[in-house]
């Protein structure tokens, strides 16, 4: 990612948005990052948003808080861009508090030289101002000091990865280069690296110098694109795994990535993919009210739930607007008031044995959703009706009948599908799992918890393929979910496997 | 700015006005609304200070049982620890390795715990139920309504005898509150883990326990 010079309206942008994130509620460094991407989506935008963040510094001082957040992110995510305006900001304001954070940019091999010069000159002076981070200060300009506590340990670790006799289940460190994949692409893949729970390092074009051997982590993973000058730098670095993305981090490929890049990292020091998939409901545009009300169902998980192939919900969703998915990021996600006529439609297919008119299914949706339940009849010509009470019907032209074909009361409960195969109950695929379309736009979890049973599924694969035993996989799940006993675990991923089987 | 930060500023400002208040704030409040699209920064400036005035003017009492107060961990680090402890030089990640691997992980974030004020006023919301230590990172979420909010989490227990040592006075929550800690779904009808509570601020002598919620 070359330096760019920002526009004033994206320096304007990236200070409105620092000035108004929460600094209070969960992890304000990265939330207030995803923040600015989506504030500023474009591949042009996101190029300009490292040193943005830099000409942000000054008007940011004017709160504290939100200064040193800013700081925080420009550290946490190596946006050594904004070396120049941190630099500025040091020198209006030298301070410790933004001294210490300077110098741990100042260690990135892409910091300018008046950083350097600016944290140097700051840092001597900072000794009477507060003498622990006068000393953070000290260590971060010098990879060699011995820690005298936990905690500079710790800081060393933090700031000098590579002094790995210091680090003991430190976060996996991946470093993105800067022919990764577009700026777009590579701004997403530090967030969900971050969001994972791993430490990421942006490496600057290979033009500038190589790094200390103490700057990047022993067993860090460095991706790259395909470059025979940039092939040879990162064999001087000597590190374990260099992933070739061949210049590109498109969303299916990074799945993809992050699966390559734990297959080469310990147990304990994995990344957590459940994390990743909040960052993808945060992200979603469906993350309106709306959206929460009415779910966002993937096509597996309709199939599913639906008891239809993903050919024929495809097949029917394109002659009916009302059946038709919303798209993001090429996927479709499927609301639950159509999820609810699809399966009505099915559910009568199947318990009247004839051929029904998709439009049905159409005419289902529109019905679904409102406020109060509604006795409805169906006849043997597909007409519907409604209760008017007494238990007479009465179909769009007031026309009462007794003469009722079939009730459809029950569609939420399971129902055959004919031979061995059943559709699941709606809201409760089993006995220990259930489908709310407010949590987690509708995905199964585990009852009475926020735990996918796709993220309990992808963690027990991941443990078997490592070759652990029935006992030894529960144990694995249950370090990042200590509420799932092996109950729940088998249910779950007998669940996922449902999921996953769909046609 | 976007329609998400003017929508912020609309619903903070709704929350103002189900306060009732004099004929002069709630006059001032509607024209802060007219102005919330056009400069949120500066109705948010304004709205903050009319709260905090408001809030401050409210009576205050001696609490009667143990509270406490909930915080992700990254937050804890960020504003309770003690400086040495804080992310201007040890990442958010690796602190959070770090207490994983503590054997007593309640007892090594209380040693982290700064003396000073952890909680100020406008962040100081407690709750009061015994059932809270019970529940895991996942049941809290679910409990307090953190729906933005993932585990871990770290509760800070505060002790009647400590707060009233420390000088902690609490009061019922009031949409001045919801303002200032920029609580847009606040009800007051309360939330699934208990009845809420907001103090002035909170110094760390207050707290007795912190407890870890992976």
């Amino acid at each position: 990612m070359a330096t760019v010079t920002p526009t004033l309206g994206v320096v304007a942008r990236v200070t409105d948005v620092l000035a108004t994130v929460r600094t209070w509620e969960g992890s304000p460094i990265l939330d207030s990052f995803k923040r600015l991407l989506q504030a500023l989506p474009s591949e042009d935008q996101r190029a300009q948003i490292p040193a943005a963040l830099g000409e942000a510094l000054m008007p940011l001082r004017l709160s504290r808080e939100r200064v040193l957040l800013a700081l925080d992110i420009i550290v946490a995510f190596d946006l050594f861009e904004a070396s120049d305006g941190m630099a500025r900001l040091l020198r209006t304001e030298p301070s410790a508090e933004i001294a210490v954070r300077a110098a741990a940019l100042a260690t990135h091999p892409g910091a300018s030289e008046s950083l350097r010069d600016m944290v140097q000159l700051v840092g001597r002076s900072a000794t009477s101002d507060s003498p622990i981070l006068s000393r953070q200060i000290t260590l971060a300009l010098d990879p060699h000091i011995e820690p005298q506590s936990d905690s500079e340990r710790l800081a060393i670790v933090s700031i000098w990865p590579g002094r790995s006799s210091l680090g003991d289940g430190d976060p996996p460190m991946i470093a993105v280069a800067a022919n990764a994949g577009t700026c777009e692409q590579a701004m997403d893949f530090l967030v969900e690296v971050r969001s994972a729970g791993g430490r990421v390092r942006r490496l600057p074009s290979v033009a500038t110098s190589l790094p200390s051997s103490e700057w990047l982590a022993r067993s860090t993973v460095v991706v790259a694109g395909s470059d025979s000058t940039a092939d040879e730098w990162w064999a001087k670095l000597h590190y374990s795994t260099v992933l070739n993305t061949r210049g590109s981090l498109a969303p299916s490929s990074r799945s993809a990535l992050l699966q390559r890049v734990n297959r080469g990292l310990p147990l304990d020091r994995r990344l957590r993919f459940d994390q990743v998939e909040l960052t993808r409901e945060l992200e979603n545009p469906f993350h309106e009210i709306d959206a929460f009300l009415s779910g966002a169902f993937r096509t597996h998980e309709m199939a599913f739930l639906s008891g239809l192939s993903k050919n024929v919900i495809g097949a029917i969703s394109r002659k009916h607007t009302e059946l038709q998915p919303r798209q993001f990021s090429g996927l479709n996600y499927w609301t639950f008031p159509t999820l609810v006529g699809i399966r009505t439609w099915n559910y009568l297919r199947k318990t009247t044995r004839r051929r029904l008119d998709p439009a049905l299914a159409a005419q289902f949706v529109k019905m679904s959703g409102t406020e109060h339940a509604v006795p409805m009849a169906v006849t043997a010509s597909g007409e519907i009706l409604m209760e008017v009470g007494d238990g007479s019907f009465s179909n769009e032209e007031g026309q009462l009948t007794s003469e009722v074909f079939f009730v459809a009361g029950e569609i939420r409960q399971r129902f055959s599908l004919g031979g061995q195969r059943i559709a699941p109950d709606l809201l409760a695929p089993s006995a220990m799992t259930s489908v709310n379309p407010v949590v987690y736009g509708g995905s199964p979890t585990v009852k009475g918890s926020r735990i996918t049973v796709d993220a309990i599924d992808r963690l027990a694969r991941l443990a078997l393929s490592d070759g652990m035993t029935g006992s030894e996989v529960l144990r694995y799940v249950q370090q990042r979910f200590p509420e799932i006993g092996a109950q729940e675990l088998d249910e779950a991923r007998q669940v996922a496997r449902e999921l996953l089987a769909v046609s | 700015m976007s329609s998400n930060e003017t929508d912020e500023m609309l619903a903070l400002i709704a929350l103002a006005e189900a306060e009732g208040g004099p004929t002069r704030l709630r006059t001032r409040l509607r024209q802060l609304a007219a102005d919330a699209a056009e400069a949120p920064s500066l109705v948010w400036e304004e709205l903050s200070s009319l709260a905090r005035q408001a809030a401050s003017e409210i009576p205050t009492d001696l609490p009667d049982s143990d509270l406490h107060r909930v915080v992700a961990l990254e937050t804890f680090q960020r504003h309770c620890t003690l400086e040495e402890w804080r992310p201007s030089s040890i990442g958010s990640e690796e602190f959070r390795r770090h207490v994983e691997r503590q054997p007593d992980p309640d007892q090594f974030l209380r040693t982290t715990l700064s003396s000073e004020t952890v909680f100020p006023a406008s962040h100081s919301w407690l709750v009061r139920s015994l059932d809270i230590e019970m529940l895991s990172g996942e049941a809290i979420v679910n409990a307090l309504q953190l729906d933005q909010q993932r585990p871990p989490f770290v509760l800070c227990r505060l002790a009647v005898a400590r707060m009233k040592l420390a000088g902690v006075r609490v009061r019922r929550p009031t949409g001045y509150d919801a303002v200032l800690g920029r609580h847009t779904i606040w009800s007051a009808t309360g939330i699934p883990g208990g009845q809420e509570f907001v103090d002035l601020d909170i110094p760390g002598g207050a707290i007795e326990a912190t407890l870890w919620r992976p």
